[in-house]
């Protein structure tokens, strides 16, 4: 067996080297702060991940549009669209890998959510984080950090899982 | 009350009478393909006699039960049964995949034309050692299956499911079932657990294995937890099941059964590990906080046959006897489906079943009602 990041065939896959996540607001890095640097703001950075909380969603859009392509990847936890529909359209005309989290347990996530994203930004990722309320990262941690860790080493390849099933070598 | 017919697909054949699992060193593929028609045969019977459901259920490395993936008997049910409701009671959801459970209670919810009766059960304590899997995580594994299955078949876009015992990064299920938005779900609902659990998530419950004293104890339960958040149970959201020989006077039942006991071929109908292997699982906190279920599916085969009709463990004798227990268990349950079990086989079942169908269940429509 080949390293857990190489595919079997074709051109080696390299994880992208990672890149300095801005935190939308500061405390949504929180869990995550231990394996990645975490940044309150974008001031002095070419190239950044952003990831912002419920109404924070709206600024992350912002950013992007206003960063000239700095914006690699964007993760939006607990969040329903903006009502500003044409930054949503400006946005999903960027298409940026975008990774849409919500608790199963969040009360006030309608089940419908993934729909109304999916609509407005056709290529996003929508993941349901089971077990965890509307504060994500702090109702289940270790779930949060490896799915976000997942998509942002490669967010083209995370529908592909590229860990080992070997479970005795 | 409805009335449904429960297909054990018990083998029929020779076999080692030895625990759990049954080796194959005894063995006759004639007999297992003999049970698997008998099987078909019965329920294509009991559907022209207007049973409202079949059911079937998922046991594995037994003879007692060769249907180690009810959905392939299923499968072959929507062909032969062509108006009954078809009931898988269950699958097994927290040692299968999830996913896979959803597409195939989906498939066979549009090859019945929308008749399928979703059950989803924790399984008996051996299941866990069948496929490898801890019985201390068997309900959390079952309460994140059902969770994950029932948004497989309502949510229409993709999505990812990051749970704790199973995740998926994108899942979008072909074909969606017929029933909108799901089919109907049921669970087993012995221990106050799971009355719980089935309450807040409007599922039905089925009782098997049980007596009237268990099975009343925690259907109050259910009712009380489902009034607390909000909705009253239906008589058909309860099911229970139980072995039934209708013959036609009391005498001859009886003879019949006494008969069938000591000619049967000595087969294993035990589920039962060795002591170790059970202390583990109960260890294991597999029965939850009522400790009365641990030893529950031994104890009606050590009962005699009175005390397993007094205790809801048994439907004997004459149409109108059988009437008069059922009635009793309507009573003391509240269950809207009796989902019976051939006590005997071959010509003796099919000759109850019909019997059950044509003077039987025609008294009992009305009861709960």
């Amino acid at each position: 067996m080949s390293a857990p990041h190489a595919p079997s065939s074709g051109k080696p896959s390299v994880p992208r080297p990672p890149a300095p996540l801005v935190a939308l607001p500061e405390e949504a890095g929180q869990p995550l702060a231990a394996r990645i640097a975490v940044k309150g703001s974008a001031e002095g950075l070419e190239s950044f991940d952003v990831l912002a909380r419920g109404p924070a969603t709206e600024k992350a859009m912002q950013m992007a549009l206003s960063s000239s392509g700095a914006v690699r990847a964007v993760v939006l936890i607990a969040a329903m669209p903006p009502p500003d529909s044409a930054l949503v359209e400006r946005f999903a005309a960027l298409k940026i890998p975008t990774l849409v989290l919500f608790g199963t347990r969040d009360a006030e996530i309608p089940a419908e959510a993934g729909r109304r994203w999916r609509a407005l930004l056709p290529g996003c990722q929508i993941v349901w984080l089971y077990d965890a309320g509307r504060d994500l990262p702090a109702d289940r941690p270790a779930a949060f950090a490896e799915l976000v860790l997942d998509f942002l080493s490669e967010p083209a390849a995370f529908l592909v899982n590229r860990r080992s099933g070997a479970l005795i070598p | 009350m409805q009335a449904a017919l429960f297909s054990p697909c018990t083998y029929e054949g020779p076999t080692s009478t030895s625990g759990w699992p049954v080796p194959t060193t005894v063995y006759s593929s004639a007999a297992s393909q003999q049970t698997f028609q008998a099987a078909l045969a019965h329920a294509r019977l009991a559907d022209e006699l207007g049973f409202d459901w079949v059911t079937v259920a998922e046991h594995h490395f037994t003879p007692f039960c060769i249907t180690p993936n009810p959905m392939v008997l299923a499968g072959a049910l929507t062909q032969v049964v062509k108006r009954a409701k078809i009931a898988l009671l269950g699958a097994n959801i927290p040692i299968l995949n999830p996913v896979r459970v959803a597409e195939e209670f989906a498939m066979l919810d549009v090859l019945s034309g929308g008749r399928l009766v979703a059950g989803m059960l924790r399984g008996t304590p051996n299941e866990y050692v069948t496929y490898n899997i801890n019985p201390a995580e068997s309900r959390g594994r079952f309460e994140e299956a059902l969770q994950l299955i029932r948004k497989a078949w309502t949510e229409p876009e993709p999505f990812g499911w990051q749970g704790r015992y199973f995740q998926f990064k994108t899942i979008s299920i072909w074909p969606r079932p017929v029933q909108q938005p799901h089919p109907p779900i049921y669970m087993s609902g012995s221990s106050p657990e799971s009355g719980e659990f089935a309450a807040r998530h409007r599922v039905g419950l089925g009782f098997a294995v049980t007596s009237l004293g268990l099975a009343s104890k925690a259907a109050r339960h259910y009712r009380e937890c489902a009034a607390a958040v909000g909705w009253t149970p239906r008589p058909q959201d309860v099911i229970y099941r139980i072995p039934c020989y209708v013959a036609d006077s009391d005498a001859q039942a009886m003879e019949d059964l006494a008969a069938a006991a000591a000619a049967a071929v000595p087969r294993s109908i035990s589920l039962s590990l060795s002591q170790g292997a059970e202390s583990a699982i109960a260890g294991a906190g597999y029965y939850g906080r009522d400790e009365s279920q641990r030893g529950r599916v031994a104890a009606p085969f050590q009962n005699s046959t009175r005390e397993r009709i007094e205790q809801g463990q048994l439907l004997l004798g004459a149409p109108r006897s059988v009437i008069a227990q059922i009635r009793h268990i309507h009573e003391q349950v509240g269950a809207g489906v009796l989902d019976i079990v051939p006590a005997l086989s071959g010509e003796k079942a099919m000759a109850s079943i019909e019997r059950f169908g044509t003077r039987v269940l025609p008294a009992i429509r009305e009861v709960g009602t």
